[in-house]
């Protein structure tokens, strides 16, 4: 679970805790001062003094559960550390130092005497209150009225009661202990620019609505924080977030610099060859800044003629326009449709070459090309290995049903004999033997990565469902649905070889709105089919795997494992291009 | 996807075997709208022409998406 989710959920836990406890302290002291009071339900004077010591008493089951919550803010700092751990920072600053376990302590203490601070005056108030009672000869049930008043709020009173303040304190202080630790490992590593994250409910502040998803420096919070909005708490911005029973958080971003490249991989400009301006720092960004077989193919390239960036991307060849769209939930996403496009580019470009010129084509890139795919005259080079998509879908449809019947056959079977979802521990253990029993072509670590770049959930069961799929070979989806616990790119990949029998991306439709290659039974091979395998390669091959801006995540190596073990025959093909590309 | 058109895209495909509109990049307002439209081609239990394929994707021989 991401770490603001996972803070509402705590942030919601403690509050529920104390508020039971509270009810229980309430029941406690109203008990026993019914049992002290005269039969004509009248409690003395000296007797009220007496029951002091018993309140303190009962006042520690509150101090116990305070501790108890406090303690639980390790799994604060595990939360963050996780997420700190996947940041492009060195590598001293991932894990905790003696420095930080003495700032964790310290910052632990400060939130238990925000309880601590609730319970020594409610202590006061309560006791003075029964002696008041006393002195003025109350009866127990105004008595207990009034303590109900003051414990749980039950009943009409000025004033906050008792479980108000401590509900509250034990909600802000679950997020506020989150923002002290943040700032404070964010300002170890060095980081200065902060996200504003979290969810947006009915009754958010408008502040938090207008800061939500932006990114700022240090100095820059600090500036709009002086401002004021409906429900602002005084304190710390990074503390005190939008306000009292605020749920977002401050994220720290590492910005991807261009000195983190090491000096021998620096190269003098025009390692892309002659490119137009448009393009030029695009493809840095998309492709890296040194010397690959992708830099030698774009380098032999004319430069791009057109560029857009408007709504959906695309490529058209007929004026080599690339628009990279810009309907990407970020810039990444908007950089991994110009790698897609970019792909068809290069495509396109050499199927250009190759239609003044077949022989200089066919010897590097269609060396077993059969006369009757040659003989259909396309602009591409990825449909000369048209063969490797027929040869794939025949593997990977063979006994597809049987095969999807199995996987569900085992599932269900795990589920049938786990325990129940109430005993999360036990059910966890269980899959996680499930896992550790049942090996394929990656690994569960491997796994654990793969879903969390996915945004998928990553425990052991659905880590067990993810390696019963690669067992048997299917994705959990059928005709052109994506299976969402793998990438969209891979999804679009096996779906452009199969024409979505597996996978799924871009319509039947539109496969088949394009020249057919070849026959193979009854089964068409379009133009489309191949265009699409060969972008979604690149794509996935170059993509450079920043999910968001701060989680660096590369699982480069787990796609290149992954369309290995379902595509192999069109991966080889497209990877003898790129060995072809490095002789350029 | 949007929750909106993932439903009626789900529908469509149940009863026509394909989605013909590509939705990779499409934007949240085109989605929105083609929910909306998806929705009265069902009610008018018909299937997308290439005409209303066309206003949501160019998909000329000579463009890859």
């Amino acid at each position: 679970m991401s770490r603001n989710p996972f803070l509402e959920r705590l942030a919601d836990q403690h509050e529920a805790q104390i508020r039971s406890t509270l009810n229980n302290l309430e029941a406690d002291i109203i008990s026993q001062i019914g049992k002290v009071t005269d039969d004509s339900g009248v409690l003395t004077t000296k007797i009220s003094i007496e029951l002091r010591n018993d309140i303190r008493r009962y006042m520690e089951q509150y101090r116990i559960q305070a501790d108890t919550l406090v303690r639980d803010y390790d799994q604060i700092v595990n939360s963050f550390m996780e997420e700190f751990g996947e940041l492009n920072i060195p590598d001293k600053f991932k894990s905790l130092t003696e420095a930080d376990l003495i700032t964790i302590n310290q910052l632990k203490f400060q939130s238990f005497s925000g309880f601590e601070d609730i319970a020594n005056r409610y202590l006061t108030e309560i006791n003075a209150n029964v002696y008041q009672n006393a002195i003025a000869g109350k009866p127990f049930n105004e008595m207990v009225k009034d303590i109900r008043g003051l414990i749980t709020g039950d009943v009409d009173r000025r004033g906050r009661s008792m479980s108000g303040y401590a509900s509250q304190i034990a909600h802000d202080s679950v997020m506020q202990f989150d923002g002290q630790f943040t700032i404070y490992k964010a300002k170890e590593a060095g980081l200065d620019k902060f996200k504003y994250t979290g969810t947006l409910v009915r009754d958010s502040r408008d502040h938090c609505r207008l800061h939500i998803g932006k990114t700022y420096t240090e100095e820059r919070i600090r500036e709009i924080w002086t401002g004021n909005w409906a429900g602002k708490s005084e304190g710390d911005a990074f503390i005190v977030r939008g306000g009292y029973r605020c749920r977002h958080t401050w994220l720290p971003i590492v910005e991807i610099k261009e000195d983190i490249i090491p000096d021998e991989e620096q190269t003098p400009t025009g390692i892309f060859g002659e490119v137009s301006n448009a393009e030029k720092d695009l493809l840095k960004q998309a492709f890296g800044n040194k010397v690959t077989p992708i830099s030698k193919v774009i380098a032999i390239l004319p430069p791009l003629k057109k560029f857009q960036k408007e709504s959906g991307g695309f490529y058209r060849s007929s004026d080599d326009l690339l628009n990279m769209g810009n309907n990407g939930i970020d810039e990444i996403d908007n950089l991994r449709t110009f790698i897609h496009e970019y792909g068809h580019r290069i495509d396109r470009q050499l199927g250009a070459v190759y239609l003044k010129n077949k022989e200089s084509i066919l010897n590097k890139y269609g060396k077993n090309t059969s006369e009757k795919v040659i003989n259909r005259n396309l602009q591409s080079i990825s449909h000369l290995q048209v063969q490797s998509l027929i040869d794939d879908t025949k593997t990977i449809t063979k006994d597809l049903k049987k095969r999807r019947e199995l996987f569900y056959d085992d599932f269900q079977k795990a589920r049938i004999e786990s325990p129940s979802i109430l005993k999360k521990i036990e059910r966890e253990e269980y899959y996680k033997k499930l896992n550790n029993e049942l090996n394929v072509i990656l690994s569960t670590d491997e796994i654990k990565k793969y879903l969390k770049y996915n945004l998928r959930t990553s425990g052991e069961e659905q880590i067990y469902r993810f390696k019963l799929k690669l067992k048997h070979k299917i994705f959990e989806s059928e005709n052109g649905d994506y299976d969402l616990q793998f990438s969209r790119g891979f999804n679009d990949y096996v779906g452009s070889i199969t024409k979505n029998t597996m996978g799924g991306g871009h319509s039947k439709y539109y496969y088949n709105k394009s020249p057919i290659i070849v026959r193979d039974g009854a089964k068409k091979y379009t133009h489309r089919q191949t265009l699409e395998a060969f972008a979604n390669y690149t794509q996935m091959s170059f993509d450079l795997n920043k999910v968001t801006p701060v989680m660096n995540m590369n699982v480069r190596e787990i796609e290149r494992k992954l369309m290995q073990y379902y595509a192999q025959n069109t991966t080889n093909s497209f990877d003898d291009f790129i060995k072809e590309f490095n002789k350029l | 996807m949007i929750e909106k058109l993932l439903k009626v895209y789900g529908e469509y495909k149940k009863k026509y075997d394909d989605f013909p509109i590509v939705t990779i990049n499409l934007s949240e307002e085109d989605q929105e709208a083609l929910a909306d439209f998806v929705q009265v081609v069902l009610q008018e239990n018909r299937q997308i022409t290439e005409k209303e394929i066309q206003e949501f994707n160019d998909i000329s021989e000579d463009i890859d998406i």
